[in-house]
């Protein structure tokens, strides 16, 4: 258990750990959130989707649907 | 193709091409657009659970994975009752124009086969796009030429001290560090 958290009660101390290690630092959990944010907008996340799966794609090569 | 207005798509293009998550391609006046090597992309990758098929109409050989109606398709029941004609979904398809008879897939054919196999298993075919190849066949060659480094010296050893067992494990090195042709 880390130092900081030895005040603490801890009821699974492995799980903790656990927990923990998959935070990482603050740094790298800001940046994960910024990039699900680019997914969190419709328009990008439709425009991804086809360049995803079709891409390398024009996209004047689409038209609007009536 | 996508249902979007012109103007939203420039502006998503322009965000996203700053953000260095999609690169272009120009081919004289067309220009392409492609996934960058962003983390995104691993996201996008991941974001898809097949598990049904479905065809799509006016595109022959396409199948989606997401319902028409807007929901990703976990059971016929699923299908049917969530989402709206209007939804960002059913109007995702790619639209082939005339003369293309081409076979487009909106979901690689990896992620069928990903969707009906255990995680361990799918990985041998979903492993992603195949990137800096020249430094893995440099590390390969690096591999080779440090096994037949250990084999010659194995050898050397094994006829010093008269061991057959060694020089029978340089030759076993040699065999697998060597090419096929040579064996």
């Amino acid at each position: 258990m880390p130092a900081e958290r030895a005040g603490h009660r801890v009821i699974d101390s492995e799980r903790v750990c656990r927990a923990i290690a998959a935070l990482g630092d603050p740094e790298s959990i800001r940046t994960q959130a910024q990039h699900h944010a680019v997914l969190a907008d419709p328009t990008r996340l439709t425009l991804l989707t086809c360049i995803s799966a079709a891409g390398p794609i024009s996209v004047s090569d689409g038209d609007r649907p009536a | 193709m996508t249902g979007l207005h012109d103007t939203t798509v420039s502006q998503a293009l322009r965000y996203l091409r700053a953000a260095q998550i999609v690169s272009t391609q120009r081919d004289g006046r067309i220009i392409r657009y492609a996934l960058a090597g962003h983390p995104v992309r691993t996201l996008l990758a991941r974001r898809w659970v097949p598990a049904q098929a479905e065809p799509i109409p006016g595109c022959p050989g396409v199948r989606s994975h997401i319902g028409r109606s807007g929901a990703e398709l976990k059971s016929p029941a699923c299908s049917a009752s969530a989402g709206g004609p209007g939804s960002l979904y059913g109007q995702m398809s790619l639209r082939h124009g005339p003369g293309d008879d081409g076979v487009h897939d909106a979901h690689p054919p990896e992620a069928h086969r990903a969707a009906r196999w255990p995680a361990p298993v799918s990985l041998c075919w979903t492993h992603g796009q195949t990137t800096d190849i020249w430094l893995g066949m440099a590390g390969a060659t690096l591999g080779m030429a440090g096994n037949q480094a250990v084999a010659l010296y194995k050898r050397r050893v094994g006829r010093r001290i008269n061991s057959l067992t060694l020089i029978v494990e340089a030759r076993h090195s040699w065999l697998d560090a060597c090419p096929p042709w040579e064996r």
